[in-house]
C-alpha cells in the first residue's frame, strides 16, 4: 500500500461523523455493537448509519474473516462488552452461499462462548439467518451481499448501482478482464473497482465510496440490510 | 525446558478477594507460571499482589505491615491499619482465599478488626508525657477506630483434612505486638518475596547479590546484565554493602550510577534466583526500565524462573511492557503456551472483573493494535 493510501485511510477515520473512536480506543461506548470484517466495511456503515439517522449503533472491524482465534481477543480487548445489549455481525458468504457462512459463524461463535472470555458474558446464536436470538446480549448475524446468495461487500454495491450510466463502461471492461489469462481472483472488487473509477472523485473502495456518496442508499437492494439494522 | 507443575514448589492457581483495599470482590483463575496483571490507575492491581503476599503465609501478622511499608506508609501506624478494610468498613471482615499447589492446597484467611479504645488516645491519657505517640495522635487527626487485626486461616489439605489457626497483631503504645498461630505454631513451607517500587531501592540487593556470590552463579547474573549494558566486565559487595561495576576503568562503579533499569534488572533477577520453588511478586514491573529494555528484562526473568522453578506475578499500566511480553513469549510459542497470562483488571462500579488473555489473545491484540490495559 501506497503511502498516499496510508494518508486518504487516516482522512477518513477523522471525518467520520458518528462512531468516532471515543478516548479509549478499545472502550466500547453504545449498547448495541455491529462488527464487521474490514475497514471498507466499516466506513459503509458508518455512512449508512448517518444516513438512517441511527445514532446508537457503534461499529467495530475485526480486521479479517471473523473466527474463534480473532473474536475472543477481540470480545477480551473492548471494554464494556458485557454491557452490550444486541451484538451484529455483517460478513461476506464469499464463495458459499449465505446459510455456509451462516452455520460457520455460528460455530466460531459458540467455541468462543464455551472459553467463556468474560466473566458474565453468554453468547448465543440465533436459530436461522433471519432471527435474532433473546438473550442479552441478542446476537443476529447478516451475510453479505443479501442474506442469502454468495458474494461480499462489493456485490450489494455493485447491486446499488445497477443502471447507472457508469455501469456501462464496467461492463465490456469486466468482459475483457474476465478473459485473460491469469484475471483478478475477486471480480467483484474489480467490477466495483472499475465503477468507481467512472466516478469524478475516485475514493477508495466501496468504503470510500460510501463517503464520497457513490452508493444509492435509496436503493431497494439495501431493504433487508435496513431491516436488520433497525431489529438490532 | 517446559515448566511443569510440580507440587513440591509453591504455585498459586488462583485467588479470591473480599473486602480488602480498594477491592470489594475478586476472583482470578487459571494462574501460570508468568502472571502479567494491568489496568488503569485505580484498578487495584498492587491490592492484588499484596493479597497474594499476605497468602503466602497467612498466619503471619507482619505481613500485612508490609504491605504499608512496600506503599510508602508508616506501618505502625494504625491508621494505616485501617487502610487494609474496603471503604473502611470494619464490620466486613477481609477475606483472603486462594487455590495452591502442594499439601495444604485451600487456604482461607479472614482478617477481622479489633476494637477498643483507641491506641492513640488510650496513650495520651495513660502516659501524657510519651512524646512519640502524643505527636503521632496530633499529627494523625483522626481517632483511629481499630487498633489491631485478627487473623483466622484455615488449609485445606488434598484430603480434605482441615486445620485452622489464630493469630494477632496489635499495635499498642509499647511497640508493636504480634501473637503468632495458636494453640501451635504454623510452620509455613511456601517461600516468596515482594518487590516494589517504593523500596526497590532499599532492599537487600547486596544480601541478595552475596547468595548468588556463595552459590558460584555470578556468571548468570552477568550474562543477564550485560543484555542491557555489554561493557559490564565484573560485579561485587563493597564493604558499605553497595554494589559495584567493573567498567574497565580503573575504579569499580556503583551499579547505582548505571541507571534505575539496571538497578531494577539486577534486584528481579536476584530475587528470582533466591525465591527457587517459590513466588516472586515485582510491583509496577516497567518501572524505572526503558521500553528499549524491556525485552531483555522478560527475557532475563523467564529464563530465570524457568531454571528456578518460580512463579511470578508482576502488574504494569505500559502498553509496551505487554506487547514486549507477548513478542517473547511468540518467539518461544512451543515452549511457553501455557505458561504465560496477562490479566486485565476492569472495575465497573463497585465490581471487579478479570479479563484473562492468553498467548494468541496477546499476539492477535498486539497485531490488530487493541489496547490490552
Amino acid at each position: 500500500m501506497s503511502e498516499e493510501d496510508n494518508k486518504e485511510i487516516s482522512l477518513e477515520c477523522e471525518i467520520v461523523p458518528i462512531n468516532s473512536y471515543p478516548k479509549y480506543k478499545n472502550e466500547l461506548q453504545k449498547k448495541k455493537l455491529i462488527i464487521v470484517e474490514g475497514k471498507d466495511d466499516l466506513y459503509f456503515l458508518n455512512y449508512y448509519l448517518k444516513h438512517l439517522d441511527i445514532m446508537d449503533i457503534e461499529v467495530r472491524p475485526i480486521g479479517g474473516k471473523i473466527c474463534s482465534g480473532n473474536l475472543e481477543p477481540f470480545i477480551k480487548s473492548h471494554r464494556n462488552f458485557n454491557s452490550l445489549k444486541a451484538i451484529g455481525f455483517i460478513v461476506d458468504a464469499d464463495d458459499h452461499n449465505a446459510a455456509h457462512e451462516f452455520k460457520r459463524l455460528t460455530v466460531e461463535i459458540i467455541t468462543v462462548n464455551n472459553n467463556s472470555p468474560i466473566p458474565g458474558l453468554e453468547l448465543k446464536c440465533p436459530d436461522s439467518i433471519d432471527e435474532f436470538s433473546v438473550n442479552s446480549p441478542r446476537i443476529g448475524i447478516y451475510v453479505l451481499p443479501n442474506n442469502f446468495d454468495s458474494g461480499r461487500l462489493e456485490d450489494l454495491f455493485l447491486n446499488c448501482v445497477r443502471g447507472k450510466p457508469g455501469m456501462a463502461c464496467v461492463l465490456p471492461f469486466s468482459t475483457c478482464v474476465s478473459e485473460l489469462d491469469d484475471p483478478p481472483r475477486n471480480l467483484s472488487k474489480m467490477k466495483a473497482l472499475a465503477f468507481i473509477a467512472t466516478q469524478k472523485e475516485l475514493p477508495r473502495g466501496v468504503g470510500g465510496a460510501a463517503q464520497h456518496g457513490i452508493w444509492d442508499f435509496g436503493s431497494s437492494e439495501l431493504d433487508k440490510l435496513k431491516t436488520f439494522i433497525l431489529s438490532l | 525446558m517446559r515448566f511443569q507443575i510440580n507440587y513440591n514448589i509453591d504455585m498459586f492457581f488462583s485467588v479470591k478477594i473480599k473486602g480488602f483495599r480498594g477491592i470489594s470482590g475478586l476472583e482470578i483463575r487459571d494462574f501460570k507460571q508468568f502472571n502479567l496483571i494491568v489496568g488503569r490507575n485505580g484498578s487495584c492491581k498492587t491490592s492484588i499482589l499484596e493479597s497474594l503476599y499476605i497468602l503466602i503465609n497467612p498466619t503471619a501478622p507482619d505481613l500485612l505491615l508490609k504491605t504499608n511499608l512496600f506503599r510508602g506508609l508508616d506501618a505502625i501506624n494504625e491508621n494505616n491499619l485501617e487502610l487494609l478494610f474496603h471503604n473502611f468498613d470494619y464490620e466486613a471482615s477481609i477475606l483472603l482465599e486462594a487455590n495452591m499447589s502442594g499439601n495444604d492446597n485451600y487456604r482461607v484467611l479472614r482478617i477481622k478488626p479489633r476494637y477498643g479504645i483507641g491506641a492513640s488516645i488510650k496513650s495520651q491519657i495513660d502516659s501524657p508525657n510519651n512524646e512519640s505517640w502524643d505527636e503521632r495522635f496530633f499529627q494523625s487527626g483522626t481517632i483511629p477506630a481499630i487498633n489491631g487485626v485478627t487473623l483466622e486461616s484455615t488449609f485445606t489439605d488434598n484430603e480434605g483434612k482441615k486445620r485452622q489457626y489464630k493469630s494477632e497483631l496489635l499495635l499498642e503504645k509499647e511497640g508493636t505486638v504480634f501473637r503468632k498461630p495458636s494453640p501451635k505454631a504454623y510452620v509455613e513451607k511456601s517461600i516468596g518475596i515482594y518487590l516494589s517500587p517504593e523500596i526497590f531501592a532499599r532492599v537487600q540487593t547486596a544480601t541478595q547479590l552475596n547468595k548468588v556470590l556463595i552459590s558460584k552463579r555470578k556468571d548468570h547474573i552477568l550474562k543477564v546484565l550485560r543484555q542491557l549494558d555489554p561493557v559490564i566486565e565484573d560485579i561485587s559487595i563493597g564493604l558499605d554493602s553497595t554494589v559495584y561495576c567493573d567498567l574497565g576503568f580503573p575504579k569499580m562503579v556503583p551499579i547505582n550510577v548505571l541507571g534505575s533499569g539496571m538497578y531494577k534488572m539486577l534486584s528481579v533477577v536476584l530475587a528470582i534466583e533466591n525465591t527457587q520453588g517459590g513466588i516472586v511478586l515485582i510491583d509496577e514491573i516497567e518501572n524505572g526500565m526503558s521500553p528499549t529494555s524491556l525485552d531483555a528484562m522478560w527475557k532475563a526473568i523467564i529464563a530465570s524462573a524457568k531454571e528456578f522453578e518460580v512463579q511470578v506475578f508482576a502488574t504494569s499500566h505500559s502498553l509496551e511492557c505487554i506487547r514486549s511480553l507477548g513478542t517473547i513469549a511468540g518467539e518461544r510459542l512451543e515452549h511457553l503456551e501455557d505458561d504465560i497470562r496477562v490479566y486485565r483488571i476492569e472495575k465497573q462500579k463497585e465490581s471487579f472483573n478479570a479479563i484473562g488473555f492468553n498467548i494468541n489473545d496477546i499476539k492477535v491484540a498486539i497485531e490488530k493494535d487493541w489496547d490490552l490495559r
